[in-house]
């Protein structure tokens, strides 16, 4: 029983292969043995044994079986016990501790047992790995992010790894509907567009990629203005920006491993890290209605909820039993509506962090998008009610959800209940079903109109009925890469389909080529330059494009590689 | 902006070109899913559990591979693959440990399931490839392999495909021995045999293929064929099992007494003693077929009443429902009514077409307590298949069987042959449910199936779906009339199985109600036989009991020989069993004359009369009665135990009988002591004791003192041959 194992074991590179594991001779450093040996089972989430292990006060706290360690005195610490090959509960489970490690757990115990925050936040940070994203395939193209402008006229749409523009003419109320055209296709990032947000003016948009939040013109969308790749480790699975437009909220992910923020400061730039936010990806981040708080939900299966200013946390929210993918602060900001992989929407209030209520739509599958407005039939039956006690008594709450099922669903009429019985929770009126997954939304606050898309790559639309308006296919767009040769180049639109024709973008200038499928965007190197695109295409787009006006890209063929079914 | 291009170009050198170029050639279910199986991802224990674990729900069996497809694509918006750098997927990094894993490392990173996986992402985790062909089942080469002793070899497993393509995928199989002292079997598929010839099976799987492989260690020696045919055959069963034990090495055990047979034959057909006058006439019965006229005596109208108590006993546990949950009329009307049909020896198609297609009052007709309890069609249909096709659907229910073919459409589709039933009253309002229930047909019911939400069309396992049926017909009464043709290949199979277990001890296929590829009947030409000749003799029960008890099979001893010591499964002695709890309950009742007292029923009433488990009885409770608050069809527990033993050694109750007031005993007294032994011999195990017994029964009767009772030492001899195994057991 006397190995040596290398401290630092978490590197899996990919590209050179001459990184190797650092061997460490120097005594085995206590935090980092508990790290990697027992962090993965005691965190917030797993808690197994009811022991979390993030500082010395949860040593002390302990488990079910009282505390973990008692500082100076080894031998009485349970913890110590656990590790020694003949002891009941050992502890790892499936492994036996060098006894060099044990002999410096049981020192470190011995001298006090003393914490480096600092150090401790180091040592759960994954090793930065190189990887080397090549492009996404073909056929791999969800809808993954959608964003709406704050004026209710541009909408973005994350598709693969590109960003899809559409310019929305607002309808006349009882006349016409809003109306919906393709303008334009942005190359996005390497990785998928994890993650979209418009700034307050509605004059930038930020999306997340891998390691990588690039800055958008809605005016001029053919090229980032900005990147930002520091000091990132993941995925940037969320992004919001804060009321004053100055300051952008990034999530960045490593699956199971990592949740952290961000705070970029735009002018002049500075990131600032908050590491232990979560210990699991993080899905979304929510910004209450007066801006004071927001609130962030991850895979740990936990709501953490901030003040934005000083990014204290102001409440946990725990419940859920799996992943929590999305959460909407009420209009008034009291409550907040969470859901995800546990396809049950739960109701909190926020100053307490008690749960006020919870519902469900059967087989919704786990709910990826969550919207809270003020529902207009009650609200103006709320207004109109003289009496005062039945007017406090009528519920204004509607709660939109989008879940992996496909099925939109609106709920109304919120009853506050602690029970777990979720088919009375709420009133619910399903909207019409899409037969893919859904796993953004965007949702028109004026209008009542949802804007979803998921797995299959198209867009849909549904009015405040619940109606599906429209589906719209993927745009035969710039591929993020060369096309398999099986697939033929889709042709230049020469003539602009029809119904897409007769909307002009007035509002945006129309920046986009005019040209087929600009083959390779100028931010996104190819990998190989064996790998030129074949199609018989003009030069890349210029840096800045010429302002001439140009027919709108079209709503053409199907997405080149269909999904199977 | 730089650095990031200096990152891609200096790692753009290995495979990121190549995912795009190349056209995908990873197919999910017939590489990713099966690698995913072995690998052992979608065990029960792991990401197959209800809720799955930590977030990652994958179905068991990959039964809903649409649903794996998404939690493994797309969940929480593709968290767990990363197409752009497959490396880099979490689950690539979880199944090689790379990050921690609780299920630890699955495989390599240079092995060849993380090279096509890792492919798969790389070509953009399609659900689908172009041309992608199904499974259509798989083979086993060898399907049947001879084995010497502690020998091994390799089986192989082919999988066959929709374009007639086939494929080697033995490293993606699972192996699973039906009997592990027998043959054991590796992670590649290489069997090993034990040291004790016989025959038995391992199971294979692939995805959600099964297949099993036959596994034979023959005797060392085989007998020569000429020991067979001198044998004597007294029907068609022993033409059938003698070519089984020729092929085994095995040799039947010599024929047994008359007295075993008689006791033997009593209880197993009428689930009680011989009588001390039954046992006198049939030993002191000279004429060379007595035996056959026993059979028939046992079966005639005469002895109606035991029989249909005994056998109503055992298809009570089978279909009554609890009291607590359906209410005790209709459990008792039901009870009534199964009595009433072994009485009149109802034809077994007759029977189930009246239970499959009962309607009206829960208080009124017997039959209606089955659909109260089994109100869903689901229930139902899992029910009867169990019952009366012998196919354990209930895995089906929720994912695909572990161990055969069946699939949740299977499940659904004979569902729907119970969906259109109505009904009005009291629903079930436990613990009481006193008010009645209607059940009736309306036309126009349907059953979903709970992923796809189709409309299942009424099909039963294995058979067409009844596409045409007519609208109006109670889809119940068509399932009966295709289940009680003389050609359906469950029913009769199914109840010859039963018949013999009762019979034996142990079914042709055992469990008796589990009846599978992955399960093979010990002697399948003998249950076919069987089968046949039961739906050609119109279904009648006491036909194939009479052929098993004429038949020189039954009526071997239990004492073994040296051809057959290790024989458990294959019939070749008599198996010694021991007595059902009512069966020695009675008994004992019986000899001491000192009837049980049973709740609910008349003072001189026999336990094999009671119409539910929920009245108290701690000896029906120590000898294994099913659970009262289980819901039919109840198994019991048929072994010995501790319990057993100390109950017949010490309860209260057990001496209360011995010492109280009986008529045989009085009459004992008063016999001299031979004359006595021999009746207690008589009573208790059908024959006149052996030399040595009378002479320990005599010197123990003898160490009466004078002017003290005689009785008290006749209880003793009495309640020690109660503890003996010859009493205990039907051997």
């Amino acid at each position: 029983m006397s190995f040596t194992r290398p401290v630092l074991i978490a590197i899996f590179a990919v590209a050179p292969a001459s990184v190797a594991p650092v061997l460490v001779a120097a005594d085995p450093d206590p935090l980092a043995i508990l790290q990697r040996e027992c962090v993965s089972c005691h965190t917030e989430a797993k808690r197994k044994g009811g022991l979390i292990i993030d500082s010395r006060e949860s040593l002390l706290k302990g488990g079910d079986t009282d505390a973990a360690i008692v500082p100076g005195k080894a031998d009485e610490s349970y913890l110590i016990e656990t590790l020694f090959p003949d002891a009941e509960s050992h502890m790892p489970p499936k492994g036996q501790l060098d006894p060099r490690e044990i002999a410096a757990l049981e020192k470190w115990v011995n001298e006090g047992a003393k914490w480096d925050a600092n150090h401790w936040v180091k040592l759960n940070l994954p090793a930065k790995t190189e990887v080397a994203p090549g492009s996404l395939p073909v056929s791999y193209q969800p809808i993954l992010a959608v964003a709406l402008s704050p004026d209710r006229t541009v909408l973005a749409v994350g598709r693969g790894s590109a960003i899809d523009w559409y310019r929305i003419t607002p309808g006349e109320a009882g006349k016409t509907e809003p109306a919906l055209a393709h303008t334009a296709t942005s190359p996005g990032h390497e990785d998928a567009v994890q993650s979209l947000a418009f700034s307050p003016d509605g004059k930038r948009l930020v999306s997340g990629g891998f390691r990588s939040v690039r800055f958008w013109d809605p005016a001029n969308p053919a090229k980032a203005t900005r990147e930002i790749s520091e000091p990132f480790l993941g995925r940037q699975t969320a992004l919001r920006f804060l009321p004053d437009g100055k300051k952008i909220l990034v999530a960045d992910s490593i699956p199971s491993q990592l949740g952290r923020l961000h705070e970029i400061t735009l002018e002049p730039e500075k990131v600032v890290t908050f590491d232990t936010a979560h210990r699991d990806s993080i899905f979304s981040i929510n910004l209450s209605v007066d801006g004071k708080r927001y609130a962030t939900t991850s895979a740990d299966k936990l709501i953490t909820i901030r003040d934005t200013t000083t990014h204290e946390i102001v409440t946990r929210l725990e419940g859920h039993t799996g992943y929590v993918m999305t959460a909407a602060f009420s209009p008034e900001g009291e409550r907040i509506a969470t859901g995800g992989d546990d396809e049950e929407i739960k109701v909190w209030e926020v100053a307490t962090g008690k749960k006020t209520g919870s519902f469900a739509s059967a087989r919704s599958g786990p709910l990826y998008g969550l919207t809270w407005l003020v529902d207009p039939a009650n609200g103006k039956r709320k207004a109109d009610e003289k009496d005062k006690e039945k007017s406090a008594a009528i519920n204004t709450d509607l709660i939109v959800s989008i879940p992996e099922s496909g099925k939109p669903a609106a709920f109304t009429d919120l009853k506050e209940h602690e029970g777990e019985q979720r088919s009375t929770g709420a009133k619910e009126r399903a909207f019409d079903k899409v037969t893919t997954p859904l796993f953004a939304l965007a949702f028109d606050s004026t209008s009542l109109w949802s804007y979803a898309g998921g797995e299959d790559g198209k867009l849909y639309v549904w009015d405040d009925k619940g109606k599906l308006k429209s589906t719209l296919e993927a745009p035969a767009a710039t591929p993020p890469t060369p096309q398999p040769s099986a697939t033929p180049a889709p042709k230049p639109p020469a003539a602009p389909p029809t119904q897409t024709a007769a909307a002009p973008a007035p509002a945006m200038p129309a920046t986009k080529p005019a040209t087929p499928p600009a083959p390779k965007p100028a931010a996104t190197p190819a990998p190989k330059p064996a790998a030129t695109p074949p199609a018989p295409a003009p030069a890349p787009a210029p840096a800045q494009p010429a302002p001439a006006p140009a027919p709108p890209k079209a709503v053409t063929a199907p997405a080149p590689a269909a999904k199977t079914p | 902006m730089k650095k990031l291009l200096t990152l891609l170009f200096i790692a753009s050198s290995g495979w990121s070109s190549l995912q795009a170029v190349s056209p995908a050639s990873i197919s999910f279910e017939n590489d990713v899913l099966p690698i995913m199986t072995r690998a052992g991802c979608m065990l029960g224990s792991c990401h197959a559990k209800a809720d799955g674990q930590n977030g990652f729900q994958l179905s068991i069996f990959s039964f809903n591979p649409d649903s794996d497809y998404r939690e493994i694509v797309y969940d929480a918006r593709g968290r767990r693959i990363f197409p752009s750098s497959p490396d880099h997927s979490l689950l690539l990094l979880k199944a090689t440990n790379a990050v921690p894993h609780e299920g630890e490392k699955r495989f390599e990173k240079d092995s060849e399931f993380y090279k096509v996986l890792r492919q798969w992402i790389a070509e953009g985790a399609p659900r689908q490839i172009p041309d992608e062909p199904e499974p259509t089942g798989i083979t086993i080469t060898p399907a049947e392999v001879s084995f010497k002793k502690n020998e091994t070899k390799p089986i192989k497993v082919t999988v066959s495909y929709s374009n007639g393509k086939t494929r080697d995928v033995t490293h993606l199989s699972e192996f699973t021995s039906n009997d592990a002292a027998f043959a054991k079997v590796d992670h590649d598929g290489n069997i090993t045999a034990g040291g004790v010839p016989g025959e038995n099976s391992v199971i294979v799987r692939y995805v959600d293929q099964v297949a099993a492989v036959r596994v034979v260690i023959p005797p060392d020696k085989l007998l020569p064929p000429e020991t067979y045919t001198k044998l004597p055959r007294n029907n068609r069963i022993d033409d059938l099992t003698y070519t089984r034990f020729q092929e085994l090495g095995l040799f039947p055990s010599d024929p047994c007494r008359d007295d075993e047979f008689l006791r033997r034959a009593t209880l197993d057909v009428l689930g009680r003693l011989p009588t001390i006058e039954e046992s006198r006439a049939f030993l002191a019965d000279n004429s060379p077929d007595k035996r056959v006229k026993l059979a028939d005596r046992l079966l005639s109208p005469a002895h109606r009443f035991d029989y249909a108590d005994f056998w109503a006993t055992k298809w009570g546990d089978l279909l009554r429902p609890n009291t607590q949950r359906v209410g005790v009329k209709p459990v008792y009307l039901l009870d009534q009514w199964i009595r009433e049909k072994f009485r009149d020896n109802t034809s077994w198609d007759a029977f189930v077409t009246e239970l499959l297609t009962a309607s009206g009052s829960t208080h009124e007709y017997g039959p209606v307590a089955v659909i109260r309890d089994k109100r869903e069609a689901a229930d139902m249909a899992e029910f009867i298949g169990q019952l009366f096709l012998g196919v354990r659907l209930n895995c089906a229910k929720c994912h695909h069987h572990p161990s055969e073919k069946w699939s949740q459409d299977d499940y659904y589709s004979m569902a729907a042959f119970f969906g259109s039933m109505k009904q009005k009253g009291q629903g079930i309002s436990a613990p009481i449910s006193g008010e009645p229930e209607y059940w009736w047909f309306e036309p126009g019911g349907k059953v979903t199936h709970p992923v796809s939400e189709a409309v299942m069309t009424p099909k039963p396992p294995d058979t067409p779906a009844f596409t045409d049926m007519d609208p109006n017909a109670d889809p119940r009464a068509v399932f009966a009339t295709w289940l009680t043709t003389k050609e359906n290949p469950f029913f009769a199979r199914a109840m010859v199985n039963r018949i013999w277990a009762e019979m034996f001890g142990k079914g042709l296929v055992d469990p008796v109600d589990d009846f599978r590829d992955s399960n093979p009947p010990v002697n399948a030409p003998l249950l076919e036989w069987l089968a046949k000749d039961f739906a050609e003799h119109g279904f009648d029960q006491k036909h194939t009991i009479r052929l098993i008890l004429n038949s020189r099979l039954y009526q071997q001893s239990s004492t073994p020989n040296e051809h057959n010591a290790g024989d458990k499964r294959n019939f070749s002695r008599s198996y010694r069993r021991r007595l059902p709890g009512e069966v020695l309950l009675d008994s004992i009742s019986l000899i001491t004359a000192q009837p049980e007292k049973l709740t609910g029923l008349p003072a001189d009433a026999r336990a094999m009369q009671q119409w539910n488990h929920l009245l108290p009885s701690d000896f029906l409770d120590a000898f294994g009665r099913p659970d009262s608050s289980a819901a039919p069809p109840c198994e019991r527990e048929t072994g010995g135990s501790v319990v057993q033993a100390l109950h017949l050694m010490n309860s209260d109750n057990l001496q209360k009988k011995l010492s109280g007031k009986s008529p045989w005993l009085d009459e004992l007294v008063k016999k001299p002591a031979p004359e006595a032994i021999d009746e207690i011999y008589l009573r208790l195990f059908s024959r006149l004791p052996a030399e040595n017994e009378k002479q320990i029964g005599s010197a123990h009767l003898a160490t009466a003192v004078a002017g003290t009772p005689v009785r008290p030492l006749l209880e003793d001899l009495v309640w020690s041959l109660l503890n003996s195994a010859e009493f205990v057991l039907n051997h």
